[in-house]
């Protein structure tokens, strides 16, 4: 290891940058393929070559972060690379003892690392992922293939099919699911918005301003590697030649979340017959204000701290509010574990080591472009069905994994008190995380008249509505990165 | 964490040093303000080698609330006390990759991180723990 550091840009170098960090993709139809290289054993020996091929035929395809004009390409695509894929397509990296960060080399099933934060057991465990037909390990590639139609996407997945058939068995495609394709494919032809629990999504998303010395956690800088001028950046590695290759990539928390709909909708049927009389209305209206209350957000997207009452089409897309702006720091206008205060708490104020007070530089961000997979309700109703979530950060710890550990113990905020056991985020966490066991288990909604509506299952708690099905962290490394292991002989 | 030092007379005094003086009111103030830390301590691996008396390197033990990953950057940026005592367990550091940096100026957060990560021998599935109670939590319950 050196400690020669790469020298930023001052301007982004979208020819040289993943399409997908910059701009959200809004293509009807995608693919999320996930592949396994031969990693060259006495028995299996590599073919030389192969590897390097498979990433040729793709580069075709690649698309970088240019404006694409007034026509969105047809079939495209974007690759990324686990630490074991690029210790495969790049030994000399030697990235097990390189300046990769720990939690990325490890891997997000690690016990010591990734899930001391994202916590997931029993039916959701590290050892349970991807349906259990391959190892969290095998998995050294994505290729994120988009497409502008059903047509369009067969077209992109049979070219990329068969860059791996061209491989001589040196790329393997994985095929995690137990659907028809076993691909990780997005429901197609439905609003990019659309999540299963049927919130609209995708409404909050940093700005990812171009300015490399800038200190916002919304900042491209804070994202894009090698590009902040700001001392000690965090989006790493910064020096060696593992730097090199890294520049002008970012990290994705790629994470599949099965929803479990109907445990969604009957609890909020059952808490609605106790909430009603509680709020002076109808069971249908209770279910909608639980729902509004336990994301943060009504439906159609409006926030409740700015739309307190009911859904308001003018605030549906509101991102510019804060918490202690609009007078809710008891959570009376929205419930302090709700989903989206807790992802992104805005100005409510952040108690933990090294908050400077200032909002855009306390509160983590991420980048999210996932999609919906598996059939709705309404369609299927034994379908299995949930998020291909891409979570895009320049940190996965200082992020990702952050963001998910508020969210399985919301211990971020003095908002609740301090000495207390502080409840879960009642969408995504996962309950009864076994340690250290200090979350309380319910969801507390304040009310006006100073008492709380707590709501519990006959349980005592919350049900389990999301249960991750894979995980794996991927580098979105650089067009000139990807075409140097194209160029290899790999 | 575990630290093999170098085996020299000047390495050896400074690892007492560290480990004499670690225990300060300083460090005190600094692990109290960030209100995550339960206990810390530094130990001195004696070397039981027939052949070699002294220390063989340096335990740091500390239990504390939370992704550890999450907090370094709060040691690197904002707590220069205990940022400067890791950067002296890098100075003291054995088998040392050739141009790994000890100069702290070089030191980036990225290579702060790594350091303490790549050393870490806590297995959080072994630990026995009494209580689940934060560092927050307990103090605010009795100043109530």
């Amino acid at each position: 290891m050196t400690a020669t550091p790469t020298s930023p840009a001052l301007l982004p170098e979208l020819h040289d940058i993943q399409g997908l960090i910059v701009r959200g993709y809004t293509h009807p139809c995608s693919v999320h393929m996930l592949f396994n290289f031969n990693t060259d054993t006495p028995a299996h020996p590599r073919v030389p070559g192969c590897i390097s091929g498979f990433f040729k035929d793709l580069l075709p395809y690649l698309q970088n972060a240019e404006d694409w004009g007034s026509l969105k390409p047809d079939i495209m695509l974007n690759i990324g690379l686990t630490a074991g894929g690029i210790a495969i397509v790049r030994p000399d990296l030697k990235v097990q003892q390189s300046a990769f960060s720990t939690t990325f080399k490890c891997g997000p099933w690690d016990p010591n690392h990734a899930q001391q934060s994202l916590g997931d057991y029993g039916p959701g465990a590290p050892s349970e992922w991807w349906n259990k037909k391959f190892a969290n390990e095998d998995v050294h590639c994505v290729v994120h293939a988009y497409a502008m139609n059903p047509t369009a996407q067969d077209r992109i997945v049979a070219i990329i099919t068969a860059a791996a058939a061209n491989s001589k068995g040196m790329v393997t495609e994985l095929k995690p699911l137990n659907s028809a394709t076993g691909r990780l494919e997005q429901y197609p032809l439905i609003p990019s918005d659309y999540i299963h629990f049927r919130y609209r999504d995708s409404i909050d998303e940093p700005d990812l301003n171009d300015n490399p010395a800038g200190v916002d956690q919304q900042d491209l800088n804070n994202f894009l590697i090698g590009y902040s001028t700001v001392e000690n950046p965090i989006p790493g590695p910064l020096s060696g030649p593992e730097a090199v290759f890294a520049k002008n990539g970012c990290y994705n928390a790629f994470r599949i979340l099965y929803q479990d709909v109907e445990a969604f909708y009957n609890f909020l049927w059952q808490q609605a017959k106790v909430i009603a009389p509680k709020i002076k209305d109808t069971e249908a209206v209770a279910a909608e204000w639980l729902a509004a209350k336990m994301c943060g957000r009504w439906r159609n997207g409006s926030p409740l701290v700015l739309s307190p009452g009911k859904p308001d089409r003018s605030t549906a897309k509101a991102t510019d509010f804060g918490y202690q702006a609009n007078d809710d720091m008891k959570g009376l206008k929205c419930p302090f574990s709700a989903h989206t205060r807790v992802a992104n708490p805005r100005d409510e104020g952040i108690d933990v080591p090294g908050a400077t007070g200032i909002p855009a530089i306390d509160v983590p961000r991420i980048i999210r472009r996932g999609m919906a997979y598996g059939a709705p309700m309404s369609v299927n109703p034994t379908a299995d069905r949930g998020l291909i979530g891409l979570f895009l950060c320049g940190d996965l710890s200082g992020q990702f994994e952050t963001l998910y550990s508020w969210m399985n113990m919301n211990n971020f905020s003095n908002v609740f008190d301090p000495a207390e056991n502080t409840p879960q985020d009642p969408l995504v966490a996962n309950r009864l995380v076994p340690l250290p066991g200090n979350v309380d288990p319910t969801f507390i909604i304040p009310m006006d008249d100073g008492t709380n509506i707590v709501v519990k299952d006959a349980a005592g708690g919350l049900p389990q509505f999301v249960v991750t099905r894979g995980t794996a962290y991927f580098l979105l490394p650089s067009i000139s990165s990807l075409t140097g292991i194209a160029n290899g002989d790999i | 964490m575990y630290v093999p030092i170098y085996q020299t007379p000047e390495a050896q005094q400074t690892a007492q040093f560290v480990a004499e003086n670690f225990n300060n009111a300083i460090t005190k103030a600094s692990l109290d303000k960030m209100a995550i830390v339960h206990y810390a301590r530094i130990a001195l691996v004696p070397n039981y080698n027939a052949e070699a008396t002294g220390i063989a390197g340096i335990l740091v033990i500390t239990e504390f609330d939370g992704n550890m990953d999450s907090y370094l950057e709060a040691f690197f940026k904002n707590s220069d006390t205990i940022k400067a005592a890791f950067i002296a367990l890098i100075d003291l550091w054995a088998f040392k990759p050739d141009g790994f940096p000890t100069d702290p100026k070089k030191i980036t957060y990225d290579i702060f991180s790594k350091f303490i990560n790549d050393r870490n021998r806590s297995n959080p599935a072994d630990l026995y723990f009494a209580y689940p109670q934060s560092v927050k939590q307990i103090v605010a319950k009795f100043k109530k």
